[in-house]
């Protein structure tokens, strides 16, 4: 299996990217919802009838599944922007950008299933919030770096790469406890 | 002689009831036009039909150009009048606090005392409205002063001190109760055994009490007051969201005056209307659309009483006489003071910020040291090692056939 899809990859690009947007609407769907609730109460409740329960869960995974897909459009364009400025040349890109898909989509996959488990019994109901995204978001770095750098880099070149994954990881990490 | 004389024991009490007493106990279809509760809300909202915090008519140390008082004075005289001379003028007071940059809201208290103890409970209800707003509150004010009626003829039985308190500014997001929790002293805070908050009680599907997302003693004692209140179902899930006004998880009854309370570890319940079910986010006022007014310019009287006819009246007064008789059960005291036991914390860690921020920097020193190790080792490898050329590809495809086409 992970050999035929090795050898064909329109079909894993078109794999990743469905679980790039499953594994987001699994991650932001409460958030979607909580936003849903607070935007569709009064006023705006009266414009649309029944709008609620069942309704509302729909929308919000129907926008979740529209952040999926622009994340999912963004992701490329933001790795070309990071080899450009990092001035790394020697990485096949369209290879590179479906790992970096593949390791966001691991990603927000994980912080989902973690966030059920606060949905489901909430041990840890607000520090949940803030460590689970900065632990998820920390070990996908690592391995995403581990798997990169063992790919494309030698023992010369890798410690600029290094360097420019480390800046990438802070600003992501940063702006995942500060959010 | 009898005759005359049971006429005038009769006549004797039904001006009791009509002058002295907020009487309630029989409303039907034919009667509600003439009860406390309808003759308030209908006043309150002709004479104050936008009650929106901040605005001049808001100022309560004016009368307005036909000599009457204003809101908040209207209000406190109102509170006078119906607390059987228990509350004077002196008792009640009026709290100013800043909506905004440029306008000023006031909270108005009143206080029924009970000697020798310093413990108290908050019966509180915002005034203030988007619209005409008879509804939203003008029915949680009218319970209100059914409540400091009902209280006030027994002040004897009570356990402890009651603060009634109207809110000013709670559709700007909760603005007065903000304040006026902001105000309290620590000890004060520890001596305020429940809040009790009633907002939109008239217009929905439903009535209900919420205390906390599980069954409570608290609860249980409201609810076994009527039957024809309810605990709001128990939300299944939890939801982590910053918008959750501080509790850690999200909830539509948080939305109300009681939250700055409950977030300073105070025990409230909030009485309101609507339907409710398991799921924390399917609220809705009503099933029926047309009588989804909360927070519009459709939330009038006339709506009102249009939609539900004696029903408001009936919720109004079920929601006064449930507060009261629980305030003056003989276990109220014990409940209320064991109740903060039983609030419900998700958060077994701890809420505070500096324990979540020494978690997260002792994450990331940790973090921090492990790149420093990885990045020596890094560059003694870069010194040592060779710089052979990488050229691994997971995928065998792209390859030039997939980029370019070639003449065959």
């Amino acid at each position: 299996m992970f050999n035929k899809l090795k050898s064909n990859y329109n079909l894993s690009n078109v794999l990743v990217k469905i679980f790039f947007v499953l594994a987001v609407v699994l991650c932001t769907w409460q958030v979607s919802l909580g936003t849903i609730y607070y935007a569709f109460s009064g006023d705006m409740a009266k414009l649309i009838n029944g709008f609620n329960g069942a309704a509302k869960l729909t929308i919000a995974l129907l926008i979740s599944a529209l952040i999926g897909v622009i994340l999912m459009l963004i992701t490329p364009f933001l790795t070309n922007l990071f080899l450009n400025v990092a001035k790394i040349y020697s990485v096949p890109r369209a290879e590179y950008c479906l790992i970096v898909n593949l390791f966001c989509a691991i990603g927000f996959f994980v912080t989902g299933l973690l966030n059920l488990i606060n949905l489901i019994t909430p041990v840890f109901m607000v520090w949940g919030g803030v460590i689970f995204p900065f632990a998820v978001t920390a070990v996908c770095f690592v391995a995403f770096y581990l798997v990169t750098s063992k790919m494309y880099f030698n023992a010369v070149t890798k410690v600029h790469y290094f360097k420019c994954v480390l800046v990438v990881a802070i600003v992501v990490l940063a702006f995942e406890v500060l959010r | 002689m009898k005759k005359l004389f049971l006429l005038v024991v009769t006549l004797a009490l039904v001006l009791t009831c009509c002058f002295t007493g907020i009487a309630y106990a029989d409303t039907t279809a034919d009667n509600y036009d003439k009860t406390f509760a309808y003759g308030f809300v209908k006043e309150f909202c002709e004479k104050f039909p936008d009650r929106k915090a901040g605005i001049n008519v808001n100022n309560p140390f004016v009368t307005d150009e036909n000599g009457n008082p204003g809101l908040q004075q209207y209000l406190k005289n109102k509170i006078i009048e119906v607390s059987n001379g228990e509350i004077s003028t002196n008792d009640v007071t009026y709290q100013e606090f800043a909506v905004n940059e440029y306008d000023k809201g006031y909270n108005v208290g009143a206080r029924l005392a009970k000697q020798g103890t310093n413990k108290q409970i908050i019966i509180g209800a915002h005034y203030d409205s988007d619209g005409e707003g008879a509804n939203d509150n003008a029915s949680g004010v009218a319970a209100l002063l059914m409540v400091v009626n009902e209280l006030s003829k027994n002040v004897s039985k009570l356990s402890c001190n009651v603060e009634f308190v109207l809110f000013d500014a709670e559709e700007q997001g909760f603005v007065g109760s903000r304040n006026y929790v902001a105000n309290m002293s620590q000890t004060v805070k520890d001596n305020t055994l429940l809040m009790i908050n009633v907002d939109c009680i008239a217009n929905g599907d439903n009535l209900y009490v919420w205390c906390e997302n599980k069954h409570t003693d608290l609860a249980d004692l409201f609810v076994s007051k009527s039957e024809k209140i309810a605990e709001k179902p128990h939300a299944v899930g939890t939801f982590n969201l910053n918008a959750g006004n501080g509790y850690g998880y999200i909830e539509i009854p948080q939305n109300s005056d009681h939250a700055p309370f409950r977030i300073e570890g105070i025990p409230t319940a909030l009485f309101f209307s609507g339907t409710y079910s398991a799921e924390p986010w399917n609220y809705t006022e009503s099933e029926n659309p047309i009588k989804n007014t909360m927070n519009s310019a459709l939330d009038t009287f006339d709506n009102l009483e249009k939609h539900n006819q004696a029903e408001f009246v009936i919720k109004i007064e079920t929601t006064a006489d449930v507060i009261a008789k629980t305030v003056l059960d003989g276990e109220f005291l014990q409940i209320s003071a064991n109740q903060r036991s039983q609030l419900v914390n998700y958060n077994i860690l701890g809420n505070a910020w500096w324990a979540s921020l020494i978690c997260i920097g002792a994450l990331g020193i940790a973090v921090l040291v492990l790149v420093l190790v990885y990045y020596r080792k890094l560059q003694k490898r870069s010194i040592l090692g060779t710089a052979e050329i990488k050229s691994s590809k997971v995928f065998t495809t792209p390859d030039a056939e997939d980029i370019f086409t070639f003449k065959k």
